[in-house]
């Protein structure tokens, strides 16, 4: 089970920070949770480009630094503006995240099925989704 | 296709490093905004201030009794600190003890259902305010009362009485139900004054508030304990021609 290696990762990085004396200023706590929901929304669509064999890491790190840091930078500016940019940022990035999560379910589920089918006798949602799934913009 | 998911599992892994930092650093974050830690911390460390000024306040009385009784013993003296209740008094007088309606208080415990037929002004009428004590003790005053306490809290000088959310703050100290007012003076006289038809203790008793007058025969009530610097107010020099005028 190689998603062990994910799993170990987050848990390392939550708890050496959970455990270091670090804080940001409370007025900042709304923009931090933006940028926190942005990189998880990242890291979800890069987990379901991966399981459509088109995770390019370069893509995938660029998109993650960028988007976290211009979710927390846009809801700083929607706040000094009036507008509430958080708002929109988390609607955006959590239908992201649920579509993506569906679609990895999906896949998922489809490639077992795929592996307990006999070689040759292919899936035929293994074909449709991969032709319909529109290339990820991260 | 090995190297392809390797690399994935290796980016995924690294970028969720990251991201486990910054969610611990969220989490904590709004803990931080539930919990209203800042308002917290400031009030521990008042109390500890709190605790090293009262400290020093007890040291500094000490020292002044202790260099009073050095100095000087003068009749005058002692009977301006009575007047101003800067000294502890002893003497006969009535213990009167106001407490809120006891059905209002139960009715609003939280195990037990709110009476409906209880409006808002009756059980705002069947608590103790601060204008109920004021009336309370401005009556023993005018009935001759030499002396007056609330809660341990002498009546000085700069006394003032009044209601800060569920307490009634006395000489800013926070005093609850059930209000004891003890006030040294004749107690028959105290006593005839508070039971005048139509006061404030028959209003009271008429919302059904706990009120007991009791007469003792030696009530100790100690000093003021309020305010007793002066920033603003500074003694008047008479010259010898304005005290002739007087």
């Amino acid at each position: 089970m190689t998603f062990i290696f994910p799993i170990l990762g987050l848990l390392a990085g939550f708890f050496f920070i959970y455990r270091l004396d670090v804080f940001v200023p409370l007025s900042y706590a709304s923009y931090l949770a933006v940028a926190v929901l942005a990189a998880l929304d990242t890291i979800v669509g890069g987990l379901r480009a991966g399981m459509e064999r088109r995770f390019e890491s370069d893509i995938f790190f660029s998109g993650f630094v960028s988007n976290t840091i211009a979710a927390g930078f846009l809801a700083f500016i929607g706040d000094r503006i009036g507008v509430p940019l958080t708002l929109v940022a988390t609607i955006v990035f959590g239908y992201r995240i649920f579509q993506n999560l569906s679609l990895i379910r999906t896949h998922w589920i489809v490639a077992r099925r795929e592996a307990r089918l006999p070689a040759g006798d292919h899936d035929p949602a293994v074909n449709n989704l991969g032709s319909t799934t529109t290339r990820r913009i991260a | 296709m090995i190297s392809h998911r390797a690399e994935w599992i290796g980016m995924l892994t690294s970028v969720c490093v990251v991201l486990g930092g910054l969610l611990a650093l969220t989490i904590k974050t709004q803990q931080q905004v539930r919990a209203g830690v800042p308002a917290v911390n400031n009030s521990v460390e008042l109390d500890q201030e709190w605790g090293v000024l009262q400290h020093k306040i007890l040291t500094l009385q000490n020292d002044l009794a202790r260099l009073r009784g050095h100095t000087d013993s003068a009749p005058e003296r002692t009977h301006f600190q009575m007047l101003a209740a800067m000294s502890p008094v002893v003497g006969p007088g009535i213990a009167v003890t106001l407490s809120d309606n006891p059905n209002i208080v139960n009715n609003n415990s939280a195990d037990s259902h709110p009476d409906p037929m209880l409006s808002a002004d009756l059980i705002s009428a069947g608590i103790i305010h601060d204008v109920d004590i004021l009336r309370v003790v401005n009556e023993l005053f005018a009935a001759g009362a030499e002396a007056v306490a609330v809660n341990g809290q002498r009546i000085g000088p700069r006394t003032a009485i009044r209601c800060v959310g569920p307490v009634v703050n006395v000489n800013q100290v926070g005093c609850a139900s059930p209000f004891k007012i003890e006030a040294v003076g004749n107690p028959e006289t105290l006593q005839g004054a508070l039971d005048l038809p139509g006061g404030e203790i028959e209003s009271l008793k008429g919302v059904q508030c706990g009120v007991t007058i009791l007469q003792e025969k030696k009530l100790l009530l100690p000093a003021y304990d309020g305010a007793v610097q002066f920033m603003y107010a500074h003694p008047l020099k008479l010259s010898r021609k304005d005290q002739g005028q007087q």
